[in-house]
């Protein structure tokens, strides 16, 4: 599979650096540009990394969604049942995956705002936490 | 006009329209040396400079002026209306503030929101208190720290009520820090792209840690280097009024000891959060309280956060010229100030 997704992203940064970059003369594109350069080396850098981060963290939301879905509103327990019902049948399914991952996400955003005047979802939203920050650090 | 690609040719158009419609008896308007700079991440900035004369009169008048134009897209969503009236509230106050001199609320004639001002001499010097390029020797930096430390202390001194600023904000009263996390909270619900659990942690944090206020004066908002003007170690005027509003002082004093941005605002050993903090005490007669300080700190990094989601939206939705890629290093240093 050459040229592989690494090779593509490295060879259009390359080509924006070394013959659109020097070409542009005027401040306000100049920076702009620069800042697609920068971004595109983000890209190559961290794609790899999406696919097996969505699947874990779908996987540990959806664990943590179902803990708290008895004691939720009915609404949200509706929620949290649809976003459960989301995932993709297909492991490798990218879209899938972040489609399924924004309605998880907000289900623990919902449970983490409902805590708040609801003193028995407080431990659901001390394990939300742990997870997110475990996220973040994963992310990074 | 309106699209993204506003030509230099365009914004003139628009300019000598406005000024048409807002100078008496003018003709002969010529815009000369105007350009759009890369400055500035929230609005489009265009100095100018201008010459007219008016009917009947031989004498030219010219000033030298900027246009700051709401883009299609930008990182933060503020309206040029309120900006407008700060800076005319600050007009002949001891606070060093641009002159404001035409506003187009509508875009009427820019196409899109704008404000003209005066365009003030001086440096922009982000980075000068660690060096930055105007390199000060480190006893001038400190001076020019303890300088814009006063300068904070002249905002929050303005006298906000004889000059009616009441009528545009709501004062706060005790509680600024609910006023602020509401506000912010509506933005982020607004501008967020997906829900965002890891800011809703924050923002119960928030809540529980909410401060009482010791009084209500006029917050800059985004007070930095950044935004002001400066000659050496002097303190020339200070810019960008767009996130004004009525609140808690603490709240400037949370923005400039975030240690995110330390670099900006301290110097190593020398003027660091303790310091920055005693001396504006000693100044204004507040006390900034270790706890109500790191709460501020907290929420300026939560509004950092819906800022930059609020750069994000712009992109994906093809109305910004930078692409945002999330908050993820400040969601770990919220989260790492959050369960100190």
């Amino acid at each position: 599979m050459r040229p592989t997704i690494d090779e593509q992203l490295h060879a259009l940064r390359r080509i924006l650096t070394e013959v659109i970059a020097p070409e542009i003369v005027a401040k306000y594109p100049s920076d702009i540009l620069q800042g697609v350069i920068a971004n595109i080396g983000e890209l190559e850098a961290n794609w790899s990394r999406w696919l097996r981060y969505l699947a874990w963290d779908n996987e540990q939301l959806a664990l943590l969604l179902a803990q708290s879905r008895p004691k939720v509103s009915a609404d949200l327990a509706s929620h949290i049942s649809d976003a459960l019902a989301s995932a993709p049948d297909d492991a490798y399914d990218y879209r899938g995956m972040c489609s399924q991952n924004e309605a998880l996400r907000e289900g623990v955003a919902l449970v983490v705002r409902d805590a708040r005047a609801d003193a028995s979802l407080a431990d659901d939203a001390q394990l939300i936490h742990h997870h997110l920050a475990e996220g973040i650090r994963r992310r990074l | 006009m309106g699209e993204l690609d506003a030509t230099g040719d365009m914004i003139a158009a628009g300019l000598r329209a406005l000024i048409t419609a807002r100078v008496d008896d003018v003709i002969d308007i010529e815009i000369t040396n105007l350009t759009r700079t890369s400055s500035g991440y929230s609005r489009e900035n265009w100095p100018f400079d201008v010459s007219w004369h008016a009917r009947g009169s031989d004498t030219p008048v010219r000033h030298e002026l900027i246009l700051r134009r709401d883009p299609l897209g930008s990182v933060l969503v503020t309206d040029r209306r309120v900006e407008f009236a700060v800076l005319r509230a600050l007009e002949g106050s001891p606070v060093p503030a641009p002159r404001a001199m035409w506003l187009d609320a509508d875009g009427e004639y820019l196409g899109r929101p704008s404000v003209v001002m005066e365009r003030c001499r001086g440096l922009c010097d982000w980075f000068v208190l660690s060096g930055g390029v105007s390199q000060l020797s480190p006893e001038r930096r400190l001076v020019l720290a303890r300088r814009f430390c006063e300068l904070m202390a002249t905002i929050h001194s303005f006298d906000w009520r004889t000059s009616r600023l009441d009528d545009v904000f709501a004062d706060p009263g005790t509680d600024g820090a609910g006023a602020a996390i509401a506000e912010w909270e509506a933005y982020l619900h607004e501008q967020q792209l997906e829900a965002q659990p890891e800011l809703e942690v924050v923002l119960t944090w928030l809540l529980e840690h909410k401060p009482i206020a010791q009084k209500t004066v006029l917050v800059h908002g985004d007070f930095k280097p950044g935004n002001v003007l400066i000659d050496g170690d002097q303190v020339l005027v200070m810019l960008d009024w767009e996130t004004a509003h009525l609140g808690d002082p603490l709240e400037d004093i949370g923005w400039v000891t975030n240690p995110l941005r330390a670099r900006e605002h301290q110097i190593p050993g020398v003027w660091e959060r303790n310091e920055l903090c005693r001396y504006y005490e000693s100044i204004t007669g507040c006390t900034a309280d270790d706890a109500a300080v790191h709460f501020w700190n907290v929420f300026a990094n939560f509004k950092l956060a819906a800022i930059m989601l609020t750069g994000v939206r712009t992109a994906v939705e093809g109305r910004g010229d930078r692409l945002f890629t999330g908050p993820a290093r400040l969601l770990e240093l919220l989260f790492r100030m959050i369960e100190a």
